[in-house]
């Protein structure tokens, strides 16, 4: 009997954390209830009793104050995690991290590295508010200088915090609130859990994940969307539709040539994400297959984003704005045509 | 073979008279040492491990999603 551990991408981060924290003395996290309460998503959870308050920093309510001093640190040569919490409040942080987290190294002729790790957790669907829900993937991933990844289950998060960890890079690690496996928000999506080795492994940037293989239609899908796109991909089986369904897991750098190589074979291409449907993720995809070769494609290429307005609180409304099974299946279907 | 129960401990009376199973991080039949999470469970807002108590192999009794009260066997490890 297989003696493998299913783990869910929040205890999978955290061990990779641990990890670092153990072998690294220059690892150390900043970020707001993490010493005690181990952070609002768990992401600190044992780190506090381990390592104390000098290696686990609890600080005041001011995401200003802590991406701008875990950048100095960085540049003075240490490894700062900051444990953000929502992405939506990297609004009030924006210099620190466009004008100087993203580029110091190459402003300072590599005479400065930046080896710092900003966790976010992104996403919507749980009746938060327009300003807890964003996902916020194209704003971050828009500007040169920092390495923008979003793990989407269990082993790939271990593996790329271990990579975003030992790295000289910015690296902005983004995870979907709803893939991490909070049992508050219900039991974990099944595709979110994987089995994880005990030891360390490192998963390289820029390399996506086939989730599954087919030969009619390409979905692609980031965060909790890849598994909205393999529950489509199941539906669309009985259908007899082979569906391929494509993980970047890296925006930048963004495995272009695999998702060409896909449409080139399938001709058909739905792409899925939860930040906002205008300049964001799903065009910039749709965009490196067409600037190549627009022939390639059978049908017009669809897109599956957040609607251009606020997200709403009431539940139902959300639900409307928000990618859903139901919308990439409606959008898989037109393409389909 | 010792039963691994819900602790009469585990939360505060007036929480809840419930928890949930979230995700068993160990399967049936794997061999497990005193000490190991093998379980994630869930009351009310909070998360809770459960820890292994022996060595030996896991059969689990509670299936994830199920509902166990204080007392409830949720899995059972016999030492070899």
């Amino acid at each position: 009997m297989s003696n493998s551990r299913t783990l869910t991408l929040g205890r999978a981060v955290r061990e990779a954390v641990h990890h670092e924290f153990k072998v690294n003395p220059k690892v150390f996290m900043m970020g707001q209830d993490i010493f005690k309460m181990g952070g609002v998503f768990g992401t600190a959870e044992g780190l506090g009793e381990l390592y104390g308050p000098e290696r686990v920093i609890d600080t005041p309510i001011s995401e200003t104050a802590i991406v701008g001093a875990a950048a100095g640190a960085a540049m003075a040569g240490m490894r700062p995690i900051v444990d953000f919490a929502y992405v939506d409040f990297i609004a009030v942080c924006f210099n620190a991290i466009v004008n100087y987290a993203a580029k110091t190294h190459y402003m300072s002729g590599g005479q400065y590295k930046m080896p710092m790790v900003l966790l976010l957790s992104t996403g919507g669907g749980y009746s938060n508010g327009a300003q807890h829900s964003q996902s916020l993937h194209g704003t971050l991933a828009h500007f040169p200088g920092a390495k923008v990844v979003c793990p989407t289950n269990a082993y790939d998060a271990k593996g790329m915090m271990h990579t975003a960890l030992r790295g000289d890079d910015f690296v902005i690690f983004m995870s979907s609130i709803a893939t991490v496996g909070m049992m508050m928000l219900g039991t974990p999506i099944k595709g979110t859990l994987s089995n994880v080795p005990e030891e360390p492994y490192e998963i390289p940037f820029g390399v996506a994940r086939i989730y599954r293989e087919g030969t009619d239609i390409t979905l692609v899908g980031t965060g909790v969307n890849i598994h909205q796109c393999m529950e489509v991909a199941e539906i669309l089986e009985k259908e007899g539709v082979s569906c391929e369904v494509i993980d970047p897991r890296t925006l930048v750098p963004l495995d272009r040539e695999a998702i060409f190589k896909s449409v080139k074979k399938t001709g058909r291409l739905v792409v899925a994400d939860e930040d906002y449907h205008s300049y964001g993720v799903t065009g910039e995809i749709i965009t490196s297959v067409v600037e190549i070769d627009p022939t390639v494609l059978k049908s017009a290429p669809k897109r599956v984003a957040c609607a251009d307005v606020p997200i709403p609180f009431a539940r139902p409304m959300e639900e409307e704005c928000l990618p859903s099974t139901k919308r990439i299946l409606a959008a898989a279907r037109e393409a389909l045509k | 073979m010792v039963d691994v129960i819900v602790e009469q401990h585990a939360w505060e009376d007036d929480t809840a008279d419930e928890a949930v199973i979230g995700v068993w991080i160990y399967q049936n039949g794997a061999r497990v040492k005193k000490g190991d999470v093998i379980c994630e469970m869930m009351i009310v807002k909070t998360q809770m491990d459960i820890e292994a108590t022996e060595n030996g192999i896991l059969e689990i009794v509670a299936q994830t999603d199920a509902l166990v009260k204080k007392g409830d066997v949720i899995c059972r490890i016999t030492p070899e």
